[in-house]
């Protein structure tokens, strides 16, 4: 239990016991507490007072199934509000093993330096000259640090649109096959290590110094019955065969697509980018589906993506990704979308906010939907530090403003996900008070909404949906602060009481299913604290106006959940 | 009557003769509805999650047509 703490402006790295406060704590409880406590929230994103915080989950680097996911975060200069962006990979568990609870990014490097880090089997942290790896593309920076560092480590790095300290950027890590594919890209973090001049981190697999857990016998005992919940899940075949892509078909289905920049909520030409399809094509081609993309994983949602010459396009293509590279653009081509989910990967970019970006360009009259090679430069423009690539680069918002158009799918400037929430109201309130701004994870009530499948809410009212939504959320700040992957929950069939044992296993101390509550709870209130410090009101719990305004086909509804609705979700 | 049905997801496993892309097409009473159709190929509610005919969301009482299109989907999971 430590902290490696940087300090960018002398290039010292120093190692600290995690103090009392933050004892118990890891991924995101641990990254919004210490944001809350340390960060001015009135301060510059892009300046020497903002942190970069980088945690692993409580349960990471433990026997737990599932639990290699990081939590990064700091002020986002995306939302200019608290921001928590969680990764899988390998780069939690290996953190955990060296028994590192988080990393703390401190002050600013002067201008125009670059560095690395480098973390050692040992634990040790050393900020070494990276200016020979400044400008490099994820892919290519990878392969260079895999000749000058060996290939048994984890990277955790940004590409061009994080030197260029754009809003869009993501902090890439690499996949259980040591490719940079894996993404934190919410928020532009990526941004937030260009401006400290952190290019990589690069950290030790095989530690040996993993905390400690108190009750062995315990904790093994309830991971073997959570493992088992997650293997008997009528879901993990599916998510192993299609991944996340599988929900194509069925949100289409039920006309919760966001098609054209939200426009419609089918799009007309699916059938050639369901999961279904995706998994056809991979099997002819010679590629794989049913991969493994991170540490201890059992589901195995990954896939590799190749050409038709079978050869490597992109790791994992994702749901949110084939809808914003294909449904929001009208692009039916998933050969390009795949393209673009690379190129996105390998500059440095959320493929769910630049994806967006460029259906308000295309809503906008810049180019016609559809155009996928329209889409693809417009993704290399940012690459290339043009001054319409900065704007792409800078997200929806960024694009909306150039072109003076007000169809902007975002909440606190950030974009909405692959559910449009007109057609699933929960996902209205999640999108609209989560305090990270438009984020489908941080309170995911999509099956809750389907009432005609079993579903215990109908989608198009408003009863409930503020209930749930809250529940949601409380839920979910306390799986991102254990570190289980979000679709591994089928685990917590076998019960909530099971994973809190394993975290009083692991501490020595109790937790029971109130405690679960509270923590989620308390992570909420400190991030809405710091929302709040930082000028945000409750005028920013809410959609904008296309959503109230305009009915979504086919069922032609609008958000119909009134803004003293929105404003109960967090009555704590 | 014949109508075309499409399973989506790993629905259509246990079917040999299911296309993963096209589905396939199978005999059933006249007058059937979408709650026969399910019974009939013994798919578990559980593992059920939307179905539509000729596009359309429907409830396991819709009555289907000779040359319906159905398509079964999975449950909905996942985030």
């Amino acid at each position: 239990m430590k902290f490696l703490k940087l300090d960018m402006a002398t290039a010292a790295v120093s190692i600290t016991d995690v103090p009392q406060e933050y004892a118990g704590l890891g991924g995101r409880g641990l990254t919004s507490l210490m944001i809350n406590t340390e960060i001015p929230a009135k301060c510059d994103p892009l300046g020497p007072e903002n942190k970069l915080i980088i945690a692993p989950g409580y349960l990471s680097g433990t026997a737990l199934v599932n639990s290699s996911r990081l939590s990064i975060g700091a002020k986002s200069p995306l939302t200019g509000g608290i921001k928590e962006s969680n990764v899988g990979g390998t780069v939690a568990a290996d953190l955990a093993h060296l028994g590192i609870t988080a990393i703390i990014v401190e002050g600013q490097a002067s201008a125009g330096a670059c560095f690395v880090l480098k973390i050692d089997a040992d634990g040790n942290g050393e900020l070494l000259d990276g200016s020979a790896y400044k400008g490099l593309r994820t892919y290519e920076l990878v392969k260079k640090l895999n000749e000058a560092f060996g290939e048994k480590n984890s990277i955790t790095c940004i590409g061009p649109a994080g030197e260029f300290l754009l809003t869009a950027a993501s902090i890439q890590t690499t996949d259980a096959d040591g490719r940079p594919c894996r993404a934190a890209g919410r928020g532009g973090l990526g941004a937030v290590m260009g401006s400290k001049g952190l290019k990589a981190v690069i950290v030790a697999k095989g530690g040996k110094a993993a905390d400690a857990i108190t009750d062995p016998d315990v904790f093994k005992e309830s991971a073997k019955i959570y493992a088992k919940a997650v293997k008997d899940d009528a879901g993990t075949e599916d998510l192993a065969e299609y991944g996340s892509a599988g929900l194509v078909a069925p949100i289409n289905a039920v006309g919760a697509f966001p098609t054209r920049n939200a426009r419609q909520g089918q799009f007309e030409e699916v059938d050639k980018i369901t999961g279904e399809t995706m998994a056809e094509i991979i099997k002819k081609r010679g590629g794989k589906n049913v991969h493994m993309g991170c540490a201890q994983c059992i589901i195995r949602c990954s896939n590799e993506y190749v050409d038709k010459d079978g050869s490597y396009v992109t790791s994992s293509l994702e749901y949110e990704t084939i809808w914003s590279m294909g449904g929001m653009l009208g692009n039916s081509d998933l050969d390009s979308i795949a393209k673009l989910d690379f190129l996105c990967d390998d500059i440095g970019l959320d493929t769910i906010s630049t994806g967006v970006a460029i259906a308000v360009a295309m809503d906008a009259g810049y180019k016609a939907f559809g155009d996928a090679q329209a889409a693809i430069e417009m993704v290399e423009e940012v690459a290339k530090g043009t001054e319409f690539g900065k704007i792409i680069g800078n997200g929806p918002g960024a694009v909306g403003e150039h072109f003076n158009h007000d169809r902007v799918p975002v909440i606190k400037n950030q974009s909405i996900a692959a559910y449009d929430p007109r057609a699933i109201q929960g996902m209205a309130v999640t999108y609209a008070t989560t305090p990270m701004g438009g984020d489908h994870t941080a309170g995911w009530v999509v099956a809750e909404n389907l009432e005609e499948f079993g579903g215990t809410l109908d989608r198009f009212s408003a009863e409930g949906q503020v209930e749930a939504s809250r529940n949601s959320q409380i839920h979910m700040a306390a799986v991102d602060t254990v570190g289980i992957c979000d679709f591994a929950q089928s685990g917590f069939g076998a019960g909530l009481a099971n994973v809190c044992k394993m975290i009083a296993a692991k501490s020595g101390k109790p937790f029971s299913e109130a405690d679960w509550t509270a923590l989620g709870t308390r992570i909420l209130k400190a991030e809405r604290e710091f929302n709040r410090n930082a000028g945000f009101t409750e005028k920013d719990d809410r959609l904008p106006k296309m959503f109230y305004e305009e009915p979504l086909p086919p069922h032609n509804k609008v958000v119909v959940i009134s803004d003293e609705e929105m404003d109960r979700t967090f009555d704590f | 009557m014949k109508v075309k049905v499409r399973l989506f997801g790993t629905l259509g496993k246990k079917f040999p003769d299911h296309d993963p892309l096209d589905g396939f097409e199978i005999e059933i009473p006249e007058n059937a509805n979408v709650g026969d159709l399910l019974d009939r190929l013994e798919i578990p509610k559980s593992k059920i999650g939307p179905v539509s005919v000729e596009g359309h969301l429907v409830k396991a009482a819709k009555i289907l047509q000779p040359g319906d299109f159905i398509r079964i989907y999975r449950p909905i999971f996942g985030g």
